[in-house]
């Protein structure tokens, strides 16, 4: 009997060890997409693990700097996450990464490209922190593609972007000319005070600017019936665009911790949107 | 039995010396032999002593080069470009080089000794002497950001080395670059006609640009009025300054700042709003794409600092060399953008055009490219500077 328990605590161990060697580790972070895309995404380093991973075996790492290296990388193709984000025909993406640095990528050389969780079967997140936890992979193209701590991929169309890699605020969709701005940029444009009521209530006052002003900057197109609300952690609400354009008191309010929320007097709580990153136009 | 064992004590303690003995000899032998002395001669006289520990402090880790550049400890030492250095040996030979040539293939050995196009050299002294043109000299890239921010009221950058040059104050300072036109190579394009536009502006000043003469280097020189040793992006690669820029100072003082460049930034830009310019229509150049950002940017509402970047003569010397005539089809669409920019420009803006390098002709690499820059040399060192208030 105490054999048979000693061999199942051992499998146990042994079965646990395996598991503790192929289980994603805990990392914070947030990986978005947006940009030209009907579905913007926000996904976490446990949602990218839990995807279905691409294997690349020896992929040639040209390097700007030093030796080039072959190595294998896995990760979630770049297709599926634009393809989840409702990515339709576009020119470029945007690559950012956490501290800053941007490159923005043609679609020719998107060709097999994943974003990775892995170098040569180890998570990036362990073995190289500093171009880590994931890192866009593009064997097509010299390695200053590679964007490391990759944070962000907005899709862009052809023609000129309205829409700055650092933008805090963006109206996308369908609109003539896509438009977006720095947190300093929309806290130095015109503001309003208006009054509304809060989820506990009570009449607060907010300060922010006018949402038909924003809007008004993209010039919707004349078939355009909707505007959805994109927040940072990926939640949106709708709103028919005529009731916004006609509002005179719906402002994006700028949130003291930095940031932006909606505030639509009159309107559904649904629609007071905290960490309003995007104003889509349908 | 006592003796024997006295003997045998006695015969360890004689070993453990030996061996002691042989052990110092090794590292004396290996401190030694990497013990070598040298100076390079600094343009004013004042030598600047040469060693391991020197060239280990010059060297870059991540690059598996023969040595150090020898350009690095020109520069070290005080030169700011270089027309022909003499190389004087242990034994007092000499040797002298015509630098342009040999530049780029001129390196300082761990061992102490120099290697110059593939030949290796004992060293005990090195000299220099520096073009002509360098005593003419108006302006540095480092008088820039201090000249924009003095134009726009702000507060003069802490770290900077560079001084205001002489221009009024403006509502609007636009500060454009093109990639790669040394003043040299200007000059050319000028007996050429084919910068019509860039002629209405005036006679540049002659300008000098920073070391090593790389786009992220020379930009963050540009944008921070400092040296490399000063703002730390001391060779590409490096994403970070360590200082305040220009656009830090002006977004801290609530100024609207915008930086059109091309497909990325050549090093993180900070309180500023970034367009990036790809090359979304495929024709193989961004400079339409920067083009369009510029303009649309203007349109909207002219910013009180607007960077604007082309690349476009820099990546077509990369590829056909400088002075080839696909540089110069580019150096004229180029110099109709500035045109156009300069149109759109609200007035009381103050217009700031420089290169951030030049390049020279060098024999093709593994990519096949024949221009190159980044050496202590005249073509690679020297740029054109406009200072215009419209």
């Amino acid at each position: 009997m105490l054999r048979k328990v000693s061999v199942v605590l051992v499998l146990l161990m042994l079965l646990s060890l395996v598991g503790c060697g192929s289980s994603a580790p805990q990392v914070d972070w947030t990986l978005k997409v947006g940009g030209v895309v009907s579905s913007p995404l926000s996904v976490t380093f446990a949602d990218l693990a839990k995807m279905p991973q691409t294997d690349l075996k020896d992929v040639l790492m040209e390097k700007s700097r030093g030796e080039d290296t072959v190595g294998s990388w896995s990760g979630v193709l770049l297709t599926d996450l634009l393809a989840k984000a409702g990515a339709g025909d576009y020119a470029t993406i945007t690559a950012i990464a956490g501290d800053g640095y941007a490159i923005e990528v043609n679609k020719d050389e998107l060709e097999n490209a994943i974003v990775a969780l892995k170098e040569n079967g180890k998570w990036i997140a362990e073995t190289d922190k500093d171009h880590g936890p994931i890192r866009l992979v593009t064997p097509k193209t010299p390695a200053n593609r590679w964007v490391f701590q990759l944070q962000e991929i907005q899709v862009n169309q052809q023609g000129g972007s309205g829409v700055p890699a650092n933008a805090a605020l963006k109206v996308t969709g369908n609109v003539e000319v896509e438009v977006g701005w720095t947190e300093e940029k929309v806290r130095s444009m015109d503001a309003i005070q208006v009054e509304s009521t809060n989820k506990q209530g009570e009449a607060q006052t907010y300060t922010g600017v006018l949402i038909s002003d924003l809007i008004g900057k993209a010039d919707p197109k004349g078939d355009a019936t909707t505007v959805v609300f994109v927040a940072d952690d990926g939640f949106t609400a709708e709103v028919p665009l005529a009731d916004l354009e006609a509002c005179q008191d719906c402002i994006v309010s700028f949130r003291d911790g930095g940031g932006f929320s909606t505030v639509l007097p009159g309107f559904a709580t649904t629609v007071q949107v905290k960490g309003v990153v995007e104003i889509q136009v349908k | 039995m006592l003796k024997r064992q006295i003997r045998g004590r006695a015969w360890l303690v004689i070993l453990l010396v030996l061996l002691a003995i042989a052990l110092a000899l090794l590292v004396a032998l290996l401190v030694l032999g990497r013990s070598w002395q040298a100076e390079v001669i600094g343009p004013d006289g004042v030598p600047f002593p040469v060693d391991a520990r020197v060239l280990e402090s010059l060297d870059d880790p991540d690059e598996e080069d023969m040595g150090v550049p020898v350009d690095y400890l020109l520069w070290a030492a005080g030169y700011q470009a270089v027309e022909q250095v003499t190389v004087t040996g242990p034994d007092g030979t000499r040797r002298e080089f015509d630098w342009p040539a040999v530049a780029d293939d001129a390196w300082w050995l761990a061992n102490g000794k120099l290697s110059i196009a593939g030949e290796t050299l004992p060293v005990s002294r090195l000299e220099a002497e520096s073009p002509l043109l360098l005593g003419q000299v108006q302006a540095r890239i480092t008088d820039l950001a201090p000249t924009a921010a003095a134009a726009l009221g702000l507060p003069a950058l802490a770290q900077a080395t560079g001084r205001p040059l002489e221009a009024p104050s403006a509502r609007h300072v636009l500060v454009l670059l093109l990639d790669g036109l040394g003043y040299q190579h200007y000059v050319e394009a000028r007996q050429q006609g084919l910068t019509p536009n860039l002629v209405a502006l005036g006679e540049p000043l002659l300008g000098l640009t920073t070391y090593p003469p790389v786009t992220s280097v020379s930009m963050a020189s540009l944008l921070t009025g400092a040296p490399p040793q000063v703002h730390g992006a001391w060779r590409r690669g490096i994403r970070q300054t360590e200082v305040q820029t220009l656009f830090d100072a002006a977004s801290a003082a609530g100024l609207y700042v915008v930086v059109v460049e091309g497909e990325s930034l050549p090093f993180n830009l900070r309180s500023a709003e970034i367009r990036l310019s790809g090359d979304r229509d495929g024709n193989g150049s961004t400079d339409d794409n920067v083009l369009a950002n510029a303009l649309a940017a203007l349109d909207a509402r002219m910013p009180d600092l607007l960077y604007v970047h082309f690349h476009g003569i820099d990546d077509a010397e990369h590829t056909y060399s400088p002075g080839a005539p696909e540089v110069s089809a580019v150096v004229r669409e180029l110099d109709s953008a500035v045109g156009r920019i300069i149109e759109a420009l609200p007035e009381n803006t103050l217009v700031l055009i420089l290169a951030d390098h030049g390049q020279h002709l060098v024999e093709a690499d593994e990519e096949g490219r024949v221009g190159n820059h980044g050496s202590l040399i005249e073509s690679d060192m020297f740029i054109p500077i406009w200072i215009v208030n419209k």
